[in-house]
């Protein structure tokens, strides 16, 4: 596995500095005299030991050069820069480790972000970038730990659930007001970032900081959908236009017209679906990143299901009450199950036959191959990988071939329910970190996220966060290149499309136990019904320890267990199964949805 | 009789070598222990739980089918990995370039990174892209090692035995090479057989090494991880799902630290338990 820190990480760490002290003891008398010197030429502490004296002042000229475009002036933007030099003095020195995941974007502020901001104030982060499961390890590490294992971390706004119950974050909201006041930027424009509310808590206070965003969307080769020779033969014999798919039915339809019909375009063999299927932590994502929702499972409201989530889980006064029907829940409700059948159905039938045994990761730049004609469930995150010129599926002119819209939703879904999936890399900040290390990281994440810098991050890793970005100028004439990207962002459909909710208590413990109960139904060990029940009742166990322990904030409080039907088909409870789960087929030409957005 | 003077100072000789495997073995075993007793949610929120984890995991029905699987797959990797390994060991010269050769060639897949053995394994056994599973589809078979159980079992165990069979071949190679000369010329003159010459020589000789191999290779195949995590994820379903992939999803990715510590004691103990009895069932036939 990748590199894990150990349980006895903290004490490992004690002793490693001791024996770093002794070292360091021994060495000193030596380069004291040195230390001496550059400490006086550059008027800060010992990171100034390693590095050249730096002309601060003309630094700030030097990265606005590479902040380019920007939403701010060219005086704006010295003022920003100059307010962190001030705001990092007390800090300069420092060095400080934070955290994120391995995203294009993550990779620009390790590597560019983070030396223009040690070269700008004095203070050297490390910024580590390493897959999200590690991220998630490290975090829980410190959380049940109690010992300082990163300052900050870029952590999914899913776990907005597991951050307040647990109360190991720091509320930023209180930190901006409070002890952090001196470090927070007043150009922060807190209501400019578009995910704010995914890292809002039920307490109504900002819990998590959007750092990067990306949306779940349908994704389909607009050339092929506006072939003639393809639009008659499918109207032949499904008796509706092709085009971007409202309901699953007509997801469906098209899957079935490309793989069994169509089968061939200009000598290559060509696909109507593509998903992945193999046991992997990956395959859990798949899941409770809304596809249940987008079948109809849960509630109405936004932005997560109230009292039930996608996840099914049924929240009463904020305290989960339970993910089995039978305690009111909709984890193995006809609609979460219905939402299993179709996910096994799609990949066995229509996908390619190597899909089954692909990761999330081994199965993303497929549709950049060329014979894929839609997928259902494609991360935005994919853009810029996707629109690289060569490509089989960019233009010569580098427009992509392909566009994405909304995903289609299922025959339970009602108006009013959230449609897909939204995830904000989000500033996390934990309360087991020094005050003075807090300070210095959150001023390193205010660095990378603020008004200076998050256009020119956009443009390099499409992941937008902030409103006054998507809404510019520079943003506008680049649209083509995206394929819908920006379209969507700047429509108000970009709502329906949300992270895991308030409603999971514990999202680590609770997220493993979906990959491995659904590849039991994926393998047909199971069939998709034992599959989700087992799956509602390992939730519910979970749960459970949590009421048993007792959390910070609205702890479980599991209903007692009644029959399925006192609960099934009540007002605010699961959806009865539907005697037709596949209506008429529905569609929309691309050019009436872009207009609908506006 | 001399009057000896006891000195305990002698005592301090062995007190930095305490102290080192109280570190490294006896403070992480106990903290195991610990944790193995308590439901730990946070730092601030631990339940105190008795034997429940204990109980729980015993009980536990994919436990038990990932630890009759685990069974399986090490009898069968020492059913095919010894013999053959074995077989292979006899048929290696014994003299000349060839056997610097050979050794070179025996020792590649060794030499090899776990994660990356998964990984050719994965892209070997691929129809679509792998040249193993693209030829037995050409050939006519039914393969596809993502979604049929048996063509995963089989993908998994061919690989353990390209990976590990070497290991085998070598030890009983150095077995060999050792046994001195005079005993096959005796046989020669006695007029003994090759299969005489490998029951009552061969095969006494190298009861010793058989013996390392098969616990090496029942303590290896028994806590195998990697190869099929990146083979096949431990599926379709949990049909290649062995025991350490059951505790790594408890502890490193669901950070279930006390269900986690206690299976992964239980575990240890089974272990433990098979070691004894093997070793003093090999020191009691060796002694008859």
């Amino acid at each position: 596995m990748h590199g894990r820190t150990s349980v006895f990480g903290g004490r490992r760490s004690r002793w490693c500095a001791a024996a770093f002290a002794l070292t360091a003891a021994v060495s000193v008398a030596g380069c004291g005299k040195k230390q001496q010197e550059n400490k006086a030429a550059t008027g800060s502490g010992s990171a100034a030991t390693t590095a050249p004296p730096v002309d601060r002042t003309a630094a700030v000229e030097k990265w606005i050069k590479e902040f380019q475009p920007s939403t701010l002036s060219h005086d704006q933007q010295v003022t920003e820069l100059k307010w962190f030099q001030d705001a990092a003095k007390p800090f300069a020195g420092m060095e400080i480790k934070v955290v994120s995941e391995t995203l294009t974007t993550h990779s620009y502020e390790s590597k560019t972000l983070a030396a223009a901001f040690a070269e700008l104030t004095g203070i050297k982060v490390t910024h580590d970038i390493i897959q999200e499961g590690d991220v998630i390890e490290k975090l829980q590490t410190q959380m049940q730990s109690g010992q300082n294992v990163y300052d900050m971390y870029v952590n999914d706004t899913d776990l907005i659930g597991t951050h307040y119950r647990y109360g190991n974050a720091v509320p930023l909201s209180d930190f901006m007001t409070g002890e952090g006041k001196d470090v927070t930027l007043p150009t922060l424009d807190v209501d400019d970032f578009i995910g704010k509310k995914f890292g809002t808590a039920p307490d109504g206070k900002l819990y998590q900081l959007p750092d990067q965003q990306f949306a779940n969307l349908y994704w389909f080769r607009y050339d092929w959908f506006n072939r003639e020779d393809l639009k008659t033969r499918f109207k032949a014999k499904y008796g509706y236009e092709l085009g971007v798919p409202i309901n699953w039915s007509a997801y469906e339809d098209i899957a079935e017209f490309f793989t069994k019909d169509v089968k061939e375009l200009d000598g290559k063999k060509v696909y109507g679906h593509m998903d992945y299927g193999k046991k992997d932590p990956s395959l859990g994502w798949r899941f409770t990143d809304a596809w249940l929702s987008m079948a109809g499972t849960g509630s109405k409201g936004l932005p997560n299901g109230l009292p039930v989530d996608e996840w099914g889980i049924r929240v009463e006064n904020c305290q989960p009450v339970g993910a089995s029907v039978s305690r009111g829940g909709e984890t193995n409700s006809p609609a979460a199950v219905y939402a299993v059948v179709k996910y096994m159905e799609w990949l066995k039938k229509y996908a390619p036959p190597e899909a089954p045994g692909m990761t999330f990761s081994e199965a993303g730049p497929v549709p950049g191959q060329g014979n894929i004609a839609q997928q259902i469930f494609w991360y935005s995150a994919f853009t810029a990988d996707l629109t690289k010129p060569g490509l089989p599926v960019v233009n010569a002119d580098g427009t992509p071939k392909w566009r994405m819209a909304p995903s289609p939703h299922g025959p339970y879904w009602e108006k009013g329910m959230k449609l897909g999936y939204q995830d904000a890399g989000a500033w996390t900040m934990l309360s087991s970190t020094p005050l003075d290390r807090r300070k210095a990281a959150w001023l390193y994440a205010q660095f990378v996220v603020s008004k200076t810098v998050s256009l020119k991050k956009f443009f390099v890793g499409l992941t937008p966060i902030r409103k006054s970005d998507i809404d510019s100028e520079p943003v506008t004439k680049a649209a083509p290149n995206y394929g819908g990207l920006i379209e969507f962002y700047r429509s108000g459909a970009r709502e329906l499309w949300t992270p895991t909710g308030t409603n999971v208590p514990d999202y680590p413990k609770l997220a493993q136990l979906w990959w491995s109960n659904i590849s039991e139904a994926v393998s047909g060990a199971m069939t998709p019904q034992a599959a989700m029940n087992k799956l509602a009742k390992e939730m519910d166990d979970v749960m459970s320890r949590l009421e048993r322990a007792g959390m910070k904030n609205c702890s479980p409080k599991l209903n007692p267990e009644k029959p399925d039907a006192e609960w099934i088909g009540k007002p605010n409870g699961p959806k009865a199964k539907l005697a037709n789960e596949k209506p008429k087929g529905e569609t929309m030409s691309y050019e009436k949805l872009l207009e609908s957005w506006k | 009789m001399i009057d000896k003077t006891r000195n305990n100072k002698a005592w301090l000789l062995i007190l930095p070598m305490f102290v080192l495997v109280a570190f490294s073995a006896i403070v992480p075993l106990m903290t195991v222990v610990n944790y193995s007793v308590q439901d730990i949610l946070g730092p601030n929120t631990k339940v105190y739980v008795g034997f429940e984890w204990f109980r729980k995991a015993l009980r536990d029905p994919e436990l038990h089918a990932a630890f009759l699987r685990q069974l399986l797959y090490s009898c069968s990797v020492l059913a095919i990995e010894l013999p053959l390994g074995l077989g292979i060991s006899l048929l290696m010269p014994r003299r000349g370039w060839a056997v610097s050769a050979t050794l070179v060639v025996l020792a590649l897949p060794l030499l090899i990174p776990w994660n990356v053995v998964g990984t050719i394994w994965q892209i070997f056994g691929r129809t679509d892209i792998g040249m193993g599973g693209a030829a037995l589809v050409k050939l006519g078979i039914d393969y596809n090692y993502t979604s049929n159980r048996i063509d995963a079992w089989s993908t998994v165990l061919v690989m353990d035995i390209w990976h590990w069979t070497p290991l085998v071949a070598l030890l009983c190679y150095s077995g060999l090479r050792a046994i001195p000369e005079p005993y096959y010329q005796a046989a020669a003159i006695d007029g003994a057989s090759g299969w005489s010459v490998f029951r009552y020589i061969q095969l006494p000789k190298l009861k010793n090494v058989l013996v390392i191999a098969v616990l090496l290779r029942f303590m290896d195949s028994f806590m195998i991880y990697t190869e099929p995590f990146v083979v096949t994820g431990g599926g379709p379903g949990n049909s290649t799902t062995f025991l350490s992939q059951f505790l790594t999803r408890l502890a490193v990715g669901q950070f279930d630290l006390g269900p986690a510590a206690a299976f992964s004691l239980i575990y240890f103990l089974f272990i433990l338990l098979f070691c004894y009895v093997f070793y003093t069932v090999m020191n009691r036939v060796g002694q008859g």
